[in-house]
């Protein structure tokens, strides 16, 4: 099957005299497959969407993980209905706010207070800023090639930087805890804060778990030198467990940042925290032009109301376990050496032996010509609109694009 | 003579120029090789001696097409700086010439990726991005004209170019859709990100280091003077 990209083709044609690059940032086509996936895409429903040629995709980046409950859920879009008919943005917020704080204090076990702005980067930069207020140390730790933003201290692109915009950022290996310690005695009482993933999920390379101790090493490291735990919750969050990524790796963190799932599509991040940070938060300065939006905020009560009466987070790992299952044998079958690496509910696709990454876009394009969405950069979402049929689907379809691949490296 | 980064742009200028010769000789067995040496008080020399430009003056021959060179490095050895200018001329010819030839875009492509090669191993920000890759290799193709040339470095070495690829093994790979396409690219009328979301151009393998690459390419496109 090769599908026509036309209509696709002329709205980027007509966006690169409009737009510089026509389309930026993580969904530019150059850091996907630009001739495989669609440029655009004119509605989505469960785990499917059709793109402007009217191209059929089953699903597996789920808006890079913005959609939790899948597109176009009925329960969170009457939600959202219900708040735009009322308004979304006023002089004042509205009582969504908080009845969202509320919520998210409720089913975040450490979390004292919550606030809300639209991005994860919004409120990464914002938490570090409010750990140094609480600390007045200068310093932040993150992992090498972790992700948290676009802001200054944590853009992982090329241009427009100076050598101060990362000065008081230091990094060290995901789960080398030995170089975490030698990296906090290198600045005793100048770091205020550590800012991790749940997981390191950084990508064109394998997503890798936390060690067995790695995380109760970190709570003891942060403890006894009076550093500020930030959990960077905003790829991962809901999607471990319903109540934040830190229940599932079992430590407690002293703020989460969450967005991507947190309002099934619609723009909201949160930062929630424990009490001792709540003054320190008051005096950081927070604000943006539609971030009381009351229709995103009526969306992500209904979409951590529904994460937690429906197990969202358990139900969306199983369908990943069986998906990576079936997935494995399909690679076993064909004798090639790809794994999904990271949790199943958001899996990384790897082929060992692929650090150039030609395998895995092969792969992915011939995928793509079967009407799968595998990206082959960065990690797949599962969400908990697959069901048993459409992931039966997607991995029949990959076992013979696994066929395909095979046969098209013998010649 | 060891090198200094405020050199860098007169001295990446020569290396291009270095690289479109190696190109012609490729092609032309009798042209002279205009090799490069830095020395002393701001000068370089092409070809060895007998043409010689102040630093200052190297940028001006190539963004106004003349330059004198140094005159007592020519009177010292007239012939060979003679040679040196037929061939420096040759390939101006070639450059500014109409229309497309698989010549003129080797030479003009592989004088580009040298400026990008001579970025990569002086420029303190370029060194910096491109730290993490050793032991990889950029191939760089023009569909039409079955054209390659390969941006490499090997453990402990330096960027080099090459028409072969020393190791067998392609870390990235950059493909020109047509002659056109790679013509407007070395002239820095290409746009990457749109020209690769219409297809324009392909870009394969290893993508952050293709993406630096690109970045540093860029750079030096903006910071270097241009015959075209």
């Amino acid at each position: 099957m090769s599908f026509s990209h036309k209509i696709s083709d002329e709205y980027f044609a007509r966006a690169a005299n409009v737009i510089p690059g026509g389309i930026y940032g993580h969904v530019a086509p150059v850091a996907g497959l630009p001739r495989h996936f669609p440029h655009y895409i004119r509605t989505a429903e469960g785990c499917r969407f059709e793109d402007v040629d009217g191209n059929q995709w089953l699903d597996f980046m789920c808006g890079f993980g913005t959609i939790l409950h899948g597109y176009l859920h009925p329960e969170i879009e009457s939600a959202a209905l219900a708040q735009r008919q009322l308004g979304a943005v006023f002089n004042q917020p509205s009582p969504v706010m908080v009845e969202l704080a509320e919520s998210l204090t409720q089913k975040v076990n450490f979390a004292d207070w919550a606030l809300f702005a639209k991005n994860g980067s919004d409120l990464t930069t914002w938490a570090v800023r409010v750990a140094r207020e609480y600390s007045g140390k200068p310093y932040v730790v993150k992992a090498r090639g972790a992700y948290h933003g676009v802001d200054a201290w944590c853009d992982p692109g090329l241009g427009g930087k100076i050598k101060e915009d990362k000065s008081k950022v230091l990094e060290f290996t995901w789960n080398d805890i030995d170089e975490l310690k030698r990296v906090f005695s290198s600045h005793r009482n100048q770091i205020s804060s550590i800012i991790l993933t749940p997981y390191h999920h950084a990508a064109f390379s394998p997503s890798v778990m936390p060690s067995e101790t790695f995380w109760a090493d970190v709570e003891t490291e942060c403890q006894s030198n009076n550093i500020i735990l930030i959990l960077d919750d905003v790829r991962v969050g809901g999607r471990l467990n319903d109540g934040g990524s830190h229940k599932y790796f079992d430590f407690t963190p002293d703020m989460a940042v969450y967005s991507k799932g947190l309002g099934n599509g619609y723009a909201i991040s949160a930062c929630v925290g424990k009490d001792f940070l709540k003054d320190a938060s008051k005096e950081v300065f927070l604000t943006g032009s539609c971030w009381n939006d009351a229709v995103a905020m009526a969306a992500a009560i209904k979409s951590l109301e529904i994460s937690h009466s429906e197990n969202v987070a358990e139900s969306i790992l199983a369908k990943g376990d069986y998906f990576v299952k079936g997935m494995a044998e399909k690679a076993s079958e064909n004798e090639l050496p790809f794994i999904l690496t990271g949790p199943t509910s958001m899996p990384y696709p790897w082929f060992e032996g692929d650090e150039n990454l030609f395998r895995i876009q092969k792969f992915c394009e011939i995928a793509a010509g079967k009407g799968l969405y595998f990206h082959p950069h960065h990690n797949w979402f599962i969400s908990n609109a697959h069901g048993q049929n459409d992931l039966d689907e997607a991995i029949e379809l990959a076992g013979e694009a696994m066929r395909d691949l095979v046969r098209l490296e013998s010649v | 003579m060891s090198f200094s980064v405020q050199r860098l742009l007169p001295y990446a200028t020569a290396l291009a120029i270095e690289a479109s010769s190696s190109e012609f000789c490729s092609r032309n067995p009798n042209a002279k090789h205009l090799g490069v040496k830095l020395l002393p008080n701001q000068l370089i020399s092409l070809g060895g001696s007998g043409l010689c430009f102040k630093d200052k003056n190297l940028i001006k021959a190539v963004t106004s097409g003349f330059a004198f060179p140094q005159i007592f490095d020519f009177l010292a050895n007239p012939k060979n700086g003679y040679e040196s200018i037929v061939t420096l001329l040759r390939i101006q010819k070639i450059l500014t010439s109409k229309g497309d030839s698989a010549e003129k875009l080797a030479i003009g492509l592989r004088a580009g990726i040298a400026t990008t090669a001579a970025f990569a191993n002086y420029d303190p920000l370029s060194i910096e991005l491109l730290s993490d890759f050793e032991n990889v290799v950029i191939q760089f193709k023009v569909e039409e004209y079955d054209l390659s040339l390969f941006l490499y470095r090997l453990e402990g070495e330096l960027w080099k170019v090459n028409s072969l690829n020393p190791i067998e093994r392609t870390s990235a790979i950059l493909s020109f859709n047509s002659p056109l396409i790679a013509s407007q690219a070395i002239s820095g009328f290409f746009d990457h990100l749109t020209g690769i979301g219409l297809g324009h151009a392909s870009v394969s393998g290893n993508i952050p280091l293709l993406d630096k690459i690109g970045y540093i390419s860029r750079l030096v496109q903006r910071k270097l003077p241009s015959i075209l």
